[in-house]
């Protein structure tokens, strides 16, 4: 839309910080190797951006509105040359592809949004074939391609311009994704071969190349995953990060000795990843137990909690080991988890406890279980604790707040 | 197909039936939805682009699917911090855990969203409305998640709230913003239309270029007519395009500047009237209630994407000048990755326009990463991804936003101030002056405790406190830079005697360290907050033949994110008009930007046990600009032993006329 005429400073590239400082507040570490590699290719993208940004440095293509840009993609040329990549796609026909991509670089019927509309499209359609080294050639050229629609895009409050179909986007996406595709071939190959490289290889694996292996794990056959899981087991003992593959074949298998080695090895990502798993699948062996291993674990502590306690209803113990939790530096879990059962009994053994506690910490989780139930029952034990004469003085002039008259 | 509509209907119909089938056949199903000049769908109701379902999917963009080009976030049941984005429960709950925890944090409804939901504010800082020596306390206000579908935003506020909380005991930064700000958080402002996105983490309607709905939904969810909410069900599409863009309906800007549009379809669309919407009434209540709005310094609105601060110009000079070097320290806390996007038009009706121009405080709205969308990641050039960060990616960014918005509460809570000195013989170990500021009604007194000459040939120590920390350490336990600024680690501290004849003589203090550890007797330590203090030493060179002359202390010093003293703290710093107001050069001249502090002043005398000279307390060190005459007396009419204050009026009228008075703009 025509607006806001903000005048947007654009700036040289900003590129990503890399640094290392303690975030002491909260204990954490900024520091990361990675960043050093994204800031490179941050510099990379920034400069790309700072150049469209600075739409007077174009010489060519000016901004234009989306309608402006779609209107294009509606000719009666466009949709024919469209609906030759969707035949071509639809036939797998490489050659035909690559012969077309090369036409509609140069067509001349094509209006430029249109144009870096039907390459976009028909390169990532291409994504999904195994490529030749004619259509790889193509797309390793068109990583390159200088897409020039740019679209006003204003909703944030300010106007930038911005690239409509990335064309070179869209290729190395493609690229990538026959990457994974080579790499999930070659792994289910070698999984039903019962060989175990696709694992012992999985850790230095480029990151295209885990996908791909990941993918596979998910599609293989049950036998041949089970082929890998001792090895499986003894990658995650020695601290080789498989637990992306442990938990897919985990899952699948439905091993918890397995899920076992994973909750207490993998990344803490793969961990709650598997918590969630087991929250999932209730019929998953021996979850309650998976789930209680997931608690000793800070990264899983919280969201095994949370799986817990929807299972707190069917057995007893469950709900007597998150009260127990009431008072620790994570029992705040512990009281949500409680608080979303639907249970008057427990609201009443909940204010019971607060009644009993003599430890502050112990009496906030308790007090916490009851306000986010946010039934009338919770809500009148809290009024009741709050007038109690024995409630120390800082509870009795906090809870008032929370109850909602 | 076209032969059974020509058979029904006849040959111009026959026509048209074989033109519209070659359309519909030729025609994507995602580019059916059609765009007016302005970027609005101008069909939403056909078929085609209402009832268009799309998938987003990591690498599947085949038929209705959108590749993404890395695994779709869901959102994870967890209070604690994930690798991801939390549920609204999850988060929720965590907040309120967060406030039943600890009793330095107050939670409040502020009010109800369209479908009755509640909105929580937190007011996050000790429990009086007094800074630790005395004064009213300022506020600051961060507002989350007034877009539906920008995730980032919920999670980026929740690790601001979470790293405040986790601070406060910690004897420095947590400690000293707990203990001198309000900080009011409004994690989840859009709480009806937030949850239609968690309903639907991978779906969305009508148009790839213009995904609504499902997880794309932006807006509230007004109906245009009848006022009522609309429903969360993705099926139900004749809604799917409705609502108010809340951060178009604030009263300031409302429906200017071609900034919005009254089209209920309209992403922008600013709703029947200026502040409409209950949820902007509770973000207005939220500041009222608890900062409260007269007292707040900063605030930011935190949404994505494009990484970016837009910023607000006002017009009101020194706010905006204030507000672009309180930016830029932000900015540079990560190398300058967020821009600067300053805006001088009348405003547009966002919430950053209503704080800005109604308080006249620095405020924005905060874009989040990315720059450009997935693509930064690696993903596909899909135009809305950016509202997709990847999950790999949610614990670095909203880290990096606590820590940048950290640094510009920490700014904008007080300037530095020196409070308090000690000069200790260090052969003998005695004391020989220690002054203070004391609070004294609405400003300060200075009170010397001890005031001993300092001799020539002798050897001092001096310890120097201030009101906050004044360096940040490294994960080595060193003193550094905090990230980004670029402070001289080590303040110049130089003591001046400039009445003895001709010339001044300068004697330089050695800056030793920065205290980490509390002062005890027998040890000096930080007063308050670690790093809070610093020693140093210094000779008084025995050469000097003196009956008895003044010795001025002249420090120049910049807190962590490069903010002056204060050099006049007998009257108290504040913020009104949008500026600065207490808040003194080395002249005592008010300005935003501070200079030396000079108040402390001490003397040097042959005889160890002789009297002050008459007149020390109209000693002025170089950086006031006041140098004494010929003869050696000091210049101008400074009154009293409480230093700072009532003279300088009398200099005001000089320095007004250089155009001295509201400062320099400070060198970017």
């Amino acid at each position: 839309m025509p607006g806001n005429q903000s005048s947007l400073q654009t700036e040289p590239v900003p590129q990503k910080t890399v640094f290392s400082f303690n975030l002491r507040l909260i204990g954490a570490r900024v520091n990361d190797v990675k960043k050093c590699a994204a800031a490179a290719s941050g510099l990379v993208l920034g400069l790309a951006i700072s150049l469209v940004l600075s739409s007077a440095s174009w010489a060519s293509a000016a901004p234009v509105t989306l309608e402006q840009a779609q209107k294009s993609t509606r000719s009666e040329d466009a949709r024919r040359l469209a609906q030759k990549s969707e035949d071509y796609l639809a036939a797998g026909d490489l050659r035909a592809l690559t012969r077309h991509l090369a036409y509609l670089k140069a067509a001349p019927e094509l209006q430029t949004a249109a144009r870096e509309k039907l390459l976009y499209d028909t390169v990532l359609g291409m994504a999904a074939l195994k490529p030749d080294d004619g259509a790889r050639g193509a797309i390793d050229e068109l990583t390159r391609y200088p897409s020039e629609t740019l679209v006003w895009r204003e909703e944030h409050g300010h106007r930038e311009a911005r690239r409509l179909y990335d064309v070179a986007a869209a290729a190395r996406f493609t690229a990538r994704r026959w990457s994974e595709t080579a790499a999930r071939d070659e792994t289910l190959r070698l999984l039903a071969a019962g060989d175990p490289a696709s694992v012992t290889g999985y850790p230095d694996a480029p990151a295209p190349d885990r996908r791909g292996v990941a993918e596979a794990f998910a599609q293989a056959d049950l036998q041949s995953l089970a082929g890998q899981r001792d090895t499986l087991a003894a990658g995650l003992e020695a601290g080789a990060r498989v637990g992306d593959l442990a938990l897919v074949t985990a899952t699948r298998l439905k091993d918890p000795a397995l899920m076992r080695e994973l909750l207490r090895k993998a990344d803490g990502a793969v961990a709650v990843a598997a918590v969630q798993e087991l929250d999932a699948d209730d019929r998953f062996p021996d979850a309650v137990n998976l789930l209680l291993t997931a608690l000793e674990r800070p990264a899983t502590t919280s969201a095994a909690m949370l799986a817990l306690g929807r299972l707190a209803p069917l057995d007893p113990g469950i709900e007597q080991q998150l009260l127990d939790r009431f008072g620790a530096e994570d029992g705040a879990s512990a009281a949500a988890a409680l608080a979303r059962v639907a249970d008057v009994r427990l609201l009443d053994r909940i204010a019971g406890m607060l009644a009993t506690a003599d430890d502050e910490r112990r009496q906030r989780h308790a007090l916490l279980a009851l306000r986010l139930s946010a039934s009338d029952r919770a809500a009148e034990h809290l009024r009741v604790y709050a007038s109690d004469p024995a409630t120390p003085d800082a509870l009795r002039r906090e809870v008032p707040s929370w109850l909602r008259d | 197909m076209a032969a059974r509509l020509s058979e029904r209907f006849g040959l111009w119909p026959r026509l048209f039936a074989v033109l519209a089938v070659g359309l519909l056949a030729a025609s994507p199903v995602r580019a059916a939805c059609q765009f007016d000049a302005s970027g609005t769908i101008i069909n939403p109701q056909d078929p085609s682009c209402g009832d268009v379902r799309l998938r987003y999917t990591r690498a599947d963009n085949s038929g209705t699917n959108i590749a993404l080009g890395y695994d779709v976030p869901f959102p994870v049941d967890s209070l604690t911090p994930v690798d991801g984005f939390r549920s609204y429960q999850s988060l929720f709950e965590r907040h309120q855990s967060l406030d039943a925890e600890h009793a330095t944090v107050s939670g409040a409804v502020v009010g109800q969203t369209l479908a009755g939901r509640d909105i929580w504010a937190y007011r996050i800082g000790d429990e009086d409305n007094e800074t630790v020596d005395g004064g009213i306390e300022p506020a600051a206000m961060i507002n989350g998640t007034i877009h539906a579908r920008e995730w980032q935003s919920p999670e980026a506020v929740t690790e601001i709230f979470e790293t405040l909380v986790d601070g406060q005991g910690d004897a420095s930064f947590g400690a000293y913003l707990s203990e001198n700000l309000n900080v009011v958080i409004l994690p989840v402002h859009n709480v009806d239309g937030f949850l239609v996105t968690q309903k639907y983490p991978d779906l969305v309607t009508a148009s790839e270029v213009q995904p609504r709905e499902g997880r794309m939904r932006r807006k509230n969810r007004r109906h245009p007519s009848g006022g009522g909410p609309i429903d969360d069900d993705i099926d139900t599409t004749a809604d799917n395009f409705w609502g108010v863009d809340l951060n178009r309906n604030s009263a300031r800007g409302w429906g200017q500047n071609n900034g919005s549009s009254g089209n209920p379809v309209s992403l922008v669309n600013r709703g029947p009237s200026p502040a409409s919407e209950p949820e902007i009434e509770a973000l207005i209540a939220a500041a009222d209630q608890l900062a409260p709005s007269a007292r707040l310094r900063f605030y930011t609105d935190v949404h994505s994407f494009s990484q970016i601060y837009f910023t607000p110009l006002t017009g009101n000079a020194r706010r905006d000048a204030i507000t672009e070097t309180l930016v830029s320290r932000m900015r540079a806390v990560l190398g300058n990755k967020y821009r600067w996007g300053p805006a001088a038009s009348s405003g547009i009706g966002l919430t950053s326009d209503y704080f800005a121009r109604n308080f006249q405080i620095p405020a924005w709205t905060l874009e989040t990463e990315p720059l450009q969308g997935g693509i930064d990641y690696g993903g596909t050039a899909h135009g809305h991804s950016g509202f997709i960060l990847p999950a790999t990616e949610v614990a670095r960014m909203r880290e990096e936003v606590a820590i940048m918005v950290l640094a510009g509460l920490y700014r904008q809570s007080d300037p530095p101030r020196l409070q308090a000195i000690r000069i200790t013989d260090r052969d003998s170990g005695e004391l020989r002056y220690a002054a203070d500021w004391r609070s004294d009604g609405d400003g300060r007194r200075l009170r010397r405790t001890q005031d001993e000459s300092l001799v020539p040939g002798g050897r001092y120590r001096l310890w120097l406190a201030f009101n906050k920390p004044m360096r940040w350490r490294l994960d080595n336990g060193e003193v550094g830079n905090f990230p980004g600024q670029n402070v001289t680690l080590l303040p110049r501290i130089t003591l001046e005697l400039p009445t003895l004849g001709n010339a001044s003589v300068d004697i330089p203090v050695t800056v030793r360290r920065w205290l980490d550890e509390p002062d005890a007797p027998g040890s000096d330590g930080y007063i308050r907050y670690r790093d809070d203090a610093l020693l140093a030493e210094f000779s008084v060179p025995g050469s000097l033949t003196v009956a008895t002359a003044p010795a001025v202390l002249s420090v120049v010093a910049e807190d962590v994110i490069e903010a002056a003293l204060d050099g006049d703290p007998a009257t108290r710093v504040d913020w009104s008009g949008g500026h600065w107001t207490g808040y003194e050069d080395a002249a005592g001249v008010a300005s935003d930007l501070g200079g030396a502090d000079c108040q402390f002043v001490t003397y040097v005398a042959s005889d160890p046990s002789a009297a002050a000279p008459a007149g020390r307390n109209q000693t002025f060190c170089r950086a006031s600009g006041r140098a004494p005459d010929p003869d050696g007396n000091p210049s101008g009419g400074n009154g009293g032993g409480g230093g700072g204050g009532g003279g300088a009026v009398l200099w005001l009228l000089p320095l007004f006329m250089t155009g001295r008075l509201v400062g320099r703009r400070k060198r970017r």
